[in-house]
């Protein structure tokens, strides 16, 4: 796990000058850059990092992450030249390997998201023998053609992977990482990982980065959590398809599954699962029914061995068509009914809907206020104390105060109530749709009904007006119709056995996803996660002590086991330090980690980055320290650079005695372009 | 006789809860609203209380946003009746008396501090439907076709 900078190359051809740029190599420990401002000092920290294809890991989105420099004019001994093209060299060792990395910074026929890669030193790059990787597209760190799948491979990284906020997963992107081994100058020093970003919709990133940096344990836990959660909700969706597909075979014989939810219920056994269908008004269980209808076809075939010769009854069809017709009406009359208490239940289902839909958006909108007013972004202002901006009267926390009659509910209280409202109204959703599926049936099964006798009836008046026909024909009708009835809940009944098994498996699995996940602690630090953590605040006390924070002892910070932050009573810091204290605990903190990396199995490559770390003026005494603690990384092979607008006599001072490299690169005035050999 | 009694034989009390009011009606969550309009759609992080209001109008729901842009874009349909909210006015002068944003002739303009907030809340993962509407909508949103959804010209 190592990653050092061995060698910078920076070459900008121009018209009418020869090529010029930036030619820089480091060493192993301590590296200070010393160059004057608006010399090139982030131009040439930003190059390392443009040709590790991190930028956006500082920052630097769509923007163009350089000055003028590198795309449009270049400055020399007061003449100015249009510059033609650019491009950066990087020349990286993992301890035991050196490869050359070459990336376009601006040219018209270059692409600048791709990076090209060849084993050895600058001096034997070769652009035609190198092999190309891409950046800034899919699957730039999965597949082996992207780049950042060749440096995670290079470094030694196993990159985790992580949820995201839409739901799916993805690598943990490099550039998020970054952050931590590279301070930039302009927002950098605001906070810890301040130019962290975003917009890869990665779960609680910020965590994610340091987990993966510290290695902690942690992580195994989630993905073994995030993988069993996934299992589990396949699982349920299996039950769920099983559960359709009974039902659905319930109604063919206009019965319905009983003692069977759609989602997996504590009470749940195979035993209690049934089928119940309407019969003469009556609900029956499919295996009486089944019974019944074999009693019955067994007296029809009876009756018509006795009454086979008989002639043909014209009175009995009669009393059959009188009698069907009364059940027509009643059944007429129960469908009218059931399809208006049908259209009562639609409408009711969509106002609840409606009524969730506009409470989950006011859930959704107080907990991005419960987040703005965490991170305190409008912290100081007087309506957030409760009192107006103009004349400082108490007023109330609602900008309409003349529709309000009582006192209004906190944020907080809001979100309670909101969540106890979504939980109710979620409830009557299930229990209206549920009814409305029932109605849905009956009216379906009623229509049906209604068809049939409907068809009935003509067919006995047909028969009454046709000679030919006899008794017999009837009593076969019958005999048939109910051996088909009996076949189908045949059918029926042998799937429901088949779902019985395979459901009862299926509860035996979901239990024990559920145990496996349960049994996951919800902190999930492991053993050696809290001593690697325990360590690094020892750590940053020890580093705080010798920088000489002030704004309050150093011995009262902690590392947050939470977001593994430095903390001060168990709130996050950045606020409530000054600002040059702010920095020292990024310096302190980051090196705290390079120094852990050393006693703990860590990813941390050994490199650490820092542009102008002597921000807010921070006094000579702890700039000194910063270096010294700095040059210590030497004898662990690990690597530290710094840039620094430092006056050269006062940088004497303070690394006086320190075995460090530095490059001190404008004795002459001049800027950092200067033209090469 | 006692109607506590009478309804049942443990003694029992009522109490007045809190009113719960709408998320969109604290200061806190329209001032950053407002701010983020000012950001993502203001011309140098400046817009007039016309476009701020049909921003804010169509944020409500997607009927306003499609009959928006109906009209502005397609020029279809009627014209939108466009309300103008007093909470968004309510939450322009809390904004202005707290410094996030000047006022000058019925144009609203972030200051530094406003800037800052609002910088932050653009790329927090926060308000992030709000965001989305808003980008959305932002190619119909110049002062010119604000005014005529306004007035019809």
């Amino acid at each position: 796990m190592s990653l050092s900078l061995k060698r910078l190359l920076v070459k900008i051809k121009t018209i009418g000058g020869g090529p010029f740029g930036l030619d820089i190599t480091f060493e192993q420990g301590l590296v200070v850059i010393r160059l004057d401002n608006t010399h090139g000092k982030s131009t040439c920290l930003n190059s390392i990092a443009y040709a590790l294809g991190m930028e956006k890991g500082i920052g630097a989105t769509s923007r163009f992450p350089f000055t003028p420099v590198m795309n449009k004019t270049l400055v020399f001994e007061d003449e100015t030249y249009a510059v033609v093209s650019s491009e950066v060299f990087l020349e990286i060792s993992n301890g035991t390997e050196i490869f050359s990395l070459q990336r376009d910074v601006f040219d018209v026929h270059g692409d600048t998201n791709i990076i090209k890669v060849q084993q050895g030193s600058i001096d034997d790059f070769i652009p035609e023998l190198s092999e190309k990787h891409y950046i800034n597209k899919q699957n730039d760190t999965s597949s082996e053609r992207g780049f950042y799948a060749w440096l995670c491979k290079f470094i030694g990284w196993d990159l985790p992977t992580v949820p995201k906020t839409d739901g799916g997963e993805s690598l943990l992107y490099p550039a998020t990482i970054f952050p931590l081994l590279f301070v930039e100058q302009k927002r950098g020093w605001t906070g810890i990982q301040s130019t962290l970003p975003y917009y890869f919709k990665i779960k609680d990133v910020r965590k994610r980065a340091i987990e993966f940096i510290m290695d902690l344990g942690v992580h195994d836990l989630l993905v073994k959590k995030q993988k069993l959660k996934i299992k589990h909700s396949n699982l349920l969706n299996y039950w769920q398809q099983w559960h359709m597909q009974l039902s659905n075979k319930a109604k063919l014989v206009r019965g319905e599954v009983v003692g069977l939810k759609k989602q997996p219920h504590k009470e749940f056994s195979q035993i209690a699962i049934e089928i119940e269908i309407t019969h003469d008004k009556r609900q029956v269980l499919l295996d009486d029914l089944l019974i019944a209808k074999r009693n019955n076809l067994q007296i029809v075939k009876e009756r018509r061995v006795k009454e086979s010769n008989t002639g043909f009854d014209v009175q009995r069809v009669k009393a059959l068509i009188m009698k069907n017709e009364l059940t027509q009406q009643v059944t007429q009359d129960n469908f009218d009914e059931a399809s208006q208490k049908l259209q009562l239940l639609a409408s009711n289902l969509t106002s609840v809907g409606i009524r969730l839909k506009s409470l989950s958006e006011n859930k959704r909108k107080y907990e991005d206020l419960k987040k703005v007013n965490e991170l305190g972004l409008l912290n100081g202002l007087s309506v957030e104390e409760g009192s107006c901006p103009a004349c400082e009267q108490p007023v109330a926390d609602a900008l309409l105060p003349n529709i309000i009659e009582h006192d209004v509910m906190s944020a907080e209280e809001s979100l309670g109530y909101l969540k106890n409202q979504i939980k109710t109204f979620s409830f009557i959703l299930d229990n209206s749709r549920q009814e409305f599926e029932h109605q849905q049936q009956f009216v379906n099964t009623t229509r049906d009904d209604l068809f049939e006798i409907k068809a009935e009836i003509r067919r006995l008046k047909e028969s009454i007006t046709d000679v030919s026909k006899t008794n017999l024909e009837e009593f076969i009708r019958e005999e048939v119709k109910l051996e088909e009835s009996i076949k189908l809940l045949e059918e029926v009944r042998v799937f429901r056995e088949r779902v019985k098994d395979e459901l009862s498996k299926l509860h035996r699995e979901i239990t024990s996803t559920e145990t496996s996940i349960n049994k996951i602690p919800k902190d999930g630090l492991t053993k050696l996660d809290k001593s690697k953590l325990f360590k690094l605040k020892q750590i940053l006390i020890d580093h705080e002590n010798e920088y000489g924070f002030s704004s309050f002892s150093p011995n009262d910070l902690n590392i947050s086991f939470d977001s593994y932050l430095p903390t001060l009573e168990n709130y996050d810091l950045g606020f409530d330090t000054s600002a040059s204290d702010g920095i020292r605990i990024i310096w302190g903190y980051l090196l705290g980690m390079l120094e852990l990396s050393r006693d703990y199995e860590m990813n941390h490559p050994g490199l650490l980055i820092f542009d102008e770390p002597r921000q807010q003026d921070a006094d000579p005494v702890s700039f000194s320290s910063l270096l010294k603690k700095a040059a210590g990384t030497k004898l662990h092979n690990q690597q530290v650079i710094l840039a620094t607008s430092e006056k050269t006599t006062s940088l004497s001072v303070a690394t006086k005695g320190l075995d460090f490299k530095l490059i001190d690169l404008t004795e002459s005035g001049e800027k950092i372009m200067r033209p090469l050999p | 006789m006692d109607i506590k009694q009478l309804v049942t034989k443990k003694s029992f009390y009522i109490s007045e809860r809190k009113e719960f009011i709408s998320c969109d009606l604290r200061p806190t969550w329209r001032i950053s609203l407002l701010l983020l309009i000012l950001r993502l759609v203001g011309r140098g992080n400046k817009a007039t209380r016309n476009k701020i209001h049909i921003t804010n109008w169509a944020l409500k729901n997607n009927e306003h946003i499609d009959s928006y842009l109906q009209y502005t874009e397609q020029k279809k349909g009627k014209r939108p009746f466009i309300n103008l909210d007093p909470a968004m006015d309510k939450a322009i002068d809390y904004a202005l008396y707290s410094k996030l944003v000047s006022v000058d002739n019925n144009r609203v303009q972030l200051t530094a501090d406003g800037i800052r907030v609002a910088n932050s809340l653009n790329t927090l993962e926060v308000f992030e439907v709000e965001k989305s509407i808003i980008l959305q909508l932002k190619p119909a949103l110049s002062e010119e076709k604000v005014t005529r959804a306004l007035e019809g010209k």
